[in-house]
């Protein structure tokens, strides 16, 4: 199988399947459009992620590695997310400051699977909560002036319980 | 441990995130923060991925119908979800003991209505009640609030009414019309042997059609004073005129048949100023009456008929562009349009509508229409039409109207839920 080398942003060096590393839209592309010869023991470096987080993607990569690619987002229909499955689940039993890393290293990665599964966790997180709790829980900072929140709240009214 | 938060991610993710949540999560997202709020409120960019059916009222023709033009898009998108899920109070009138197959036509400001030799006129207004919601109710227009089109033998078919002139087909062969504002009034005598199925008039009110149940398809010209229709030509088409519609942005008569005889030609095209067919459009190998048309645009127009298909036709090519199937594989007697993406069906079954988003392949919703005691008819929808709040339909005993502008309760009537098997 070959291997091709990942470097995160803090200099570790992750060998790894190319089967794996293909997970990563971005990666792939990089391989195929710049010709990097898979023979060669050329470095890859990703300057935005950590090695903690890159570590995280890779465990996640691999588990996922036989997937059939994610289908197109369907505009007219409304996402799930209760569709986690448990290894995922599982995975992303993370504090949410690596969740966030997470969110952003699938963005930058192209990895869609990784994405979306990130993604559905906080918008879980936010689902059903009042607008106080969705603060606390995320460490948001309330900058609404009175009027303003009153405003909003206001336009509201038709969802908030008879 | 991680100091990553929010603030870290960009409108582009933040959004990605927000297509997860539903629109009562997202009104409420919007009082976390600024940022949210102001992402949330530009909801072209958040509500992309949501196809808004009804509520679009950018057209002049679908405003000329809508009871209130609805001032916020938070507003918009809560009705839309009403009509999406099936959120509303129905109200059942007039009830009849008799069946009869009714026919409405909806404005801004009223609705007219027939049943047997009637043309009823109700002004629509909001009555305020518990003072909590404003009940929307009709109410008789003018102390005679309706139009005796003349012998209780006779029933009226179709109408319509443009430019303060009512014109309506009749059961014995006959044609009526009235000028709302002097009240005078003119027939076209009846024929032996047919009934009128249809009329249609130019948006002036200059030209008047009609469909005749023996081939015929007439054309006059209306003149006002005195009120008067003269005969300008007489097609036969050799099968049955079922419906009429004028195009408002040509000068153009759409007439949709039974397709039957030679050629088998289901929609004809008839310029009302040259007097000559320019255009037929076929349905294909099997025969199948077109039971209702209606014009989106010069080049455009829905059909649906018997064979429980909903098309749209493209005139510039002649070809059915779009097909929509019934699940149900019912006749479809009556649509209506809303010049942006939705369009509604009246089945032939059950009291059963049906609305369509015509961006997909799929119901957005049905909708059964139900007698006063709460029970399903069995009753077909003979005529339908809505704005961006109401939908009502024309039902053998009833007029039903449902009122889409309540708040959810709960009480969804998801039925196309049950199309997933059908399918």
């Amino acid at each position: 199988m070959p291997q091709i080398k990942l470097q995160s942003s803090d200099g570790e060096v992750f060998p790894i399947d190319v089967d794996v590393a293909k997970c990563s839209v971005t990666i792939k592309t990089m391989l195929e459009d710049l010709g990097m010869d898979e023979e060669e023991e050329e470095v890859v470096p990703l300057p935005n992620v950590n090695s903690a987080i890159l570590r995280k993607v890779l465990h996640w990569a691999t588990f996922h590695k036989d997937d059939p690619p994610p289908p197109e987002d369907d505009e007219n229909k409304e996402k799930r997310t209760d569709d986690i499955s448990s290894w995922d689940a599982d995975f992303l039993k993370v504090d949410q400051g690596t969740l966030f890393e997470l969110i952003l290293a699938a963005n930058y990665l192209d990895i869609k699977g990784l994405l979306d599964v990130t993604c559905k966790t906080v918008a879980n997180m936010i689902k059903g909560k009042a607008p106080e709790e969705i603060r606390k829980t995320f460490n948001i900072k309330n900058d609404f002036t009175a009027s303003e929140e009153d405003q909003v709240r206001k336009e509201n009214e038709w969802c908030e319980e008879k | 441990m991680s100091e990553c938060c929010f603030d870290d991610l960009s409108t582009e993710l933040l959004i990605y995130i927000f297509s997860f949540l539903d629109i009562r999560t997202l009104s409420r997202l919007r009082l976390a923060c600024k940022r949210f709020r102001n992402i949330i409120n530009s909801w072209d960019n958040v509500l992309i991925k949501s196809t808004t059916v009804v509520t679009n009222q950018n057209s002049e023709k679908f405003l000329a119908r809508c009871f209130s033009k609805i001032p916020t898009k938070l507003e918009k998108l809560r009705l839309q979800h009403n009509w999406r899920y099936g959120i509303y109070e129905e109200k059942s009138l007039f009830y009849a003991r008799k069946k009869y197959m009714p026919w409405l036509r909806l404005h801004n400001d009223c609705l007219w209505f027939s049943r047997g030799s009637k043309i009823f006129n109700y002004r629509r207004e909001r009555e305020n009640i518990i003072c909590t919601k404003p009940n929307y109710v009709l109410t008789p227009q003018y102390r005679q609030s309706c139009v005796n089109v003349g012998f209780s033998s006779v029933d009226v078919t179709k109408f319509t009414v443009k430019d303060n002139i009512l014109a309506g087909g009749l059961s014995d062969g006959g044609v009526y019309v009235q000028n709302l504002i002097d009240k005078s009034d003119f027939y076209i005598d009846k024929e032996e042997n047919t009934y009128t199925c249809s009329v249609d008039m130019s948006p002036d009110g200059l030209i008047v059609a009609s469909g005749m149940r023996n081939d015929c398809f007439k054309i006059f010209s209306l003149h006002r004073d005195p009120l008067e229709l003269t005969l300008l030509h007489t097609q036969d088409l050799g099968q049955r005129a079922w419906c009429v519609s004028y195009c408002e942005d040509r000068p153009l008569f759409a007439c949709g048949t039974s397709a039957g005889g030679d050629g088998r030609k289901s929609i004809w095209l008839f310029d009302t100023e040259r007097y000559t067919e320019i255009m037929s459009l076929k349905l294909g190998h099997f025969i199948s009456a077109t039971l209702d048309i209606k014009w989106d645009g010069p080049n455009g127009l829905w059909s649906c008929g018997n064979d429980s298909h909903l098309r749209r036709w493209d005139l510039r090519t002649g070809n059915c562009e779009q097909k929509f199937h019934d699940a149900f594989g019912a006749g479809l007697y009556c649509l209506d349009f809303d010049y942006c993406n939705s369009v509604m069906v009246g089945t032939h079954l059950h009291g059963r509508t049906a609305l369509w988003d015509i961006r997909t392949k799929r119901c957005v919703q049905l909708y059964f229409m139900r007698t006063c005691k709460g029970a399903t008819y069995n009753s077909p929808v003979y005529c339908l039409s809505f704005d961006s709040e109401y939908l009502f339909a024309a039902v053998d005993q009833n007029l039903n109207i449902m009122d889409f502008t309540g708040y959810d309760n709960g009480q969804a009537r998801d039925y196309v839920k049950m199309l997933c098997w059908v399918d």
